[in-house]
């Protein structure tokens, strides 16, 4: 199970509705549904600016990393080139969610450059295909632009018009259609199909599908000739260029992996389908700084024995740990819990969310600029993926732990696991219940009561949720469920598939509020004498 | 004359989780009711200018997190407290069971000057629920606890249907004025110094 695709909900649909939920799926409350009206155009272009932004320095980010999974585009390319090129994959990206006409658009201007075609497989296959949808696009590019504008401001389903719109046109010129039909260009795509078998050998089954795929289209333009104009004859159309989009964005896949430049509306459906997915390379350098201490406990833990569940145990020894120095009074336990930190050894083992890491400045050097980013706020689309490379979900990430939690199997285990815990526990703290899972009420009464009305939260979503906080209440049971995680939980899972979610969710409330929610909620006590 | 002072008077809202602590609030602020109610995390306050006996006041009442950890931060907001309602749901025997607790915590950690005689009042929320008939704490049992707690006025309220919702709060306005002259005592200028005063203290304290 996972938590819902928004826009199967209707949302995305219907434009009306729309307006009255923020981009992240919230209701805007009707006094305020002017002002964000208002507000939205303002919040569109800002965060396209950081979009923008954020894809220039992850660019080089990857550039300088070398990633393997980043084809290296821009140390193959040279002078002019590189510009074009840049604005090449810039456009892309923004073309991305299957818009072809953008992208066609794009590779337009592209075209001429010779010499990016030779220096960079990729680019000029998507040219070679393409080509053939060019030159009809040439005779209603001010329609084009006026997609791509349109596309920036309205929502998935308004560029699904727009791009069918902008086929119908395509098909309504009969001379374009002509044009299609010329060997050359198939010979151009075989070419280019070719070329990339060759080069990228992962790849070639998908282009060279294109390329059929086009040839059909190609094949049966006399037949879109005679239904010029119906519905069937641009769907068929429509469909090649989807395919043709696909293809884009398989290849494009490979710089970005997954989309982040993304309609106003779009951003409604980050979920995904997997229940687990990888952060995207380019942010792996940033993942890799962050989670650097991460990565030290978990080589102990796993050190110790392969089992899953030898986090779990450890955490829980420190818990005890810390109980028992604990005593009934706050002062002492906040004490202790500062030397059982210090204890851990690793400087970076700090509560504080800046990015002050043990190695910052020479491991990254990009760590001024990242926090410039970060404070400028961090685009919506690339949020889920910027949240888990700073908690160090990656790293984190025990494979079997999130299911086996869950599975009452292990419940028993856990529980026998669990005797001594409580009863160090009662130790400590008689107050505390050793009936093991009290919370499960508590959780009950919050899953509808975590942001009530957001679509997201129907009974997949609330299913996932609970399974979320079980699932952490089991991995920490002095923790155990306390309120305030569940906008923690059910926010995350707005931005990332359920098992990201539960290792965010251990990354945070393990440590960076450690202590706020434990059964005494020492460090929120704190908070609040201060 | 004794019209024109203000005062401010601040209410705190104590009950288990999801009994309506919120919704009450917010029938008596805003005449609204919502089934969509999020989780309260922490603390939250809502103030509405109320009249009483000719006289403005300032209600700030504060709608506290119901899970049972997080008494563990009431000396923050209990302090300086006019008046505390207790609120459970008559639905629910655990809910009522667990009002001895929170009367308690409540004058432990809001350590008023005189506990024996410091006004409460309780809600017995939720009447509206299948037209009573998943009701399991008697009205009776009720009266009989406030009784036992020195005369606590007690109503049957539904935050939902707007049921006794304004009387309850009358009433609690009532009971927190109980306090007044005893502070006149401590801070004999005006009233308005000991307004000024205590806006002070609760925004200093969060």
């Amino acid at each position: 199970m996972r938590w819902p695709e928004l826009s199967s909900l209707g949302i995305v649909a219907d434009v009306v509705e729309v307006w009255r939920r923020d981009v992240y799926g919230f209701a805007v409350r009707p006094q305020h549904l002017q002002r964000f009206r208002e507000y939205a155009k303002i919040y569109k272009e800002e965060e396209d600016e950081r979009t923008h932004r954020w894809k220039d320095f992850l660019d080089r980010l990857a550039d300088s990393a070398d990633l393997p999974s980043t084809p290296s585009i821009h140390a193959a390319a040279a002078g002019d080139a590189e510009s074009a090129e840049k604005s090449v994959k810039e456009e892309h990206h923004e073309a991305e969610n299957t818009d072809t006409d953008t992208n066609l658009e794009y590779l337009k201007e592209a075209d001429g450059n010779e010499e990016l075609g030779d220096v960079n497989g990729e680019p000029d296959d998507i040219k070679g295909v393409t080509s053939n949808l060019e030159k009809p696009k040439e005779d209603s590019s001010s329609r084009g632009a006026d997609c791509d504008e349109d596309d920036e401001e309205e929502g998935e389903a308004e560029e699904r018009n727009i791009k069918i719109e902008c086929v119908d046109q395509v098909d309504d010129n009969d001379e374009s259609i002509e044009a299609k039909g010329k060997p050359e260009d198939f010979d151009d795509v075989a070419g280019n199909s070719e070329k990339l078998k060759e080069e990228t050998s992962a790849d070639y089954v998908t282009p060279n599908k294109a390329s059929e795929e086009f040839k059909e289209i190609n094949e049966g333009s006399e037949e879109i000739k005679v239904i010029n104009g119906g519905s069937e004859g641009f769907k068929d159309q429509n469909g090649g260029s989807k395919e043709l989009g696909e293809v884009n964005n398989d290849n494009f896949k490979r710089f970005e992996e997954t989309p982040f430049d993304k309609g106003l509306l779009d951003e409604l459906e980050p979920i995904k389908v997997e229940s687990w997915r990888r952060v995207r390379a380019s942010l792996s350098i940033i993942e890799k700084m962050m989670s650097s201490r991460v990565v030290k406990r978990n080589d102990t833990a796993n050190a110790i024995s392969g089992e899953v569940a030898t986090q779990l145990a450890s955490i829980e020894e420190d818990r005890a740990v810390e109980e028992t120095h604990e005593g009934n009074s706050a002062e002492e336990s906040y004490d202790a819990e500062k030397v059982d930190r210090s204890q851990d050894g690793a400087p970076g083992d700090s509560t504080s969310v800046t990015l002050e890491g043990d190695n910052g400045g020479s491991y990254f050097p990009w760590r001024e600029e990242l926090e410039s980013l970060v404070r400028g706020g961090v685009p919506i689309a690339l949020r889920g993926e910027m949240w888990q490379a700073f908690v160090g979900v990656g790293a984190r990430k025990i494979t079997g732990y999130y299911n086996k939690l869950l599975d009452e199997r292990t419940d028993v285990l856990d529980e026998k696991d669990l005797k001594d815990q409580v009863v160090n526990e009662q130790k400590s703290s008689p107050k505390k219940d050793p009936k093991p899972e009290k919370w499960k009420g508590q959780i009950e009464k919050d899953l509808p009561r975590t942001f009530p009305g957001h679509p997201a939260l129907d009974e997949d979503g609330r299913n996932a949720l609970r399974r979320l906080l079980t699932a952490y209440a089991r991995h920490n049971p002095s923790v155990g469920y306390c309120q305030a995680m569940n906008f923690f939980a059910g926010l995350f899972l707005l931005f990332m598939p359920e098992e990201n979610a539960f290792w965010a969710l251990v990354g945070v409330i393990d440590e960076y509020f450690e202590g706020y929610y434990t059964e005494e909620m020492i460090e929120s006590q704190v908070l609040l004498i201060f | 004359m004794a019209s024109r002072r203000r005062t401010l008077l601040k209410v705190i809202i104590l009950g288990d989780s999801g009994v309506g602590k919120t919704s009450l609030m917010n029938q008596y602020v805003n005449k609204k009711f919502s089934n969509q109610y999020k989780a309260t995390i922490g603390a939250d306050f809502l103030t509405k200018e109320v009249q009483f006996e000719d006289r403005l006041f300032t209600l700030q009442i504060w709608d506290t997190a119901g899970q049972e950890r997080f008494q563990s931060l009431g000396v923050a907001f209990y302090r300086g407290a006019d008046c505390c309602v207790l609120v459970y749901d008559v639905n629910s025997m655990k809910s009522f069971d667990n009002l001895n607790n929170w009367r308690e915590e409540f004058l432990i950690q809001a350590s008023p000057s005189d506990p024996d005689n410091f006004p409460f009042v309780l809600l017995g929320n939720k009447v509206d629920v299948d037209g009573g008939n998943s009701r399991v704490v008697s009205e009776k049992k009720a009266k009989a606890w406030c009784a036992s707690k020195g005369n606590i006025p007690y109503f049957e309220t539904s935050a939902k249907d707007g049921i006794n919702v304004e009387e309850a709060f009358q009433c609690i306005v009532k009971n927190a004025l109980k306090n007044e002259p005893e502070e006149e005592l401590y801070m004999p200028d005006t009233v308005d110094v000991v307004g000024g005063n205590r806006g002070q203290g609760s925004s200093g304290c969060c």
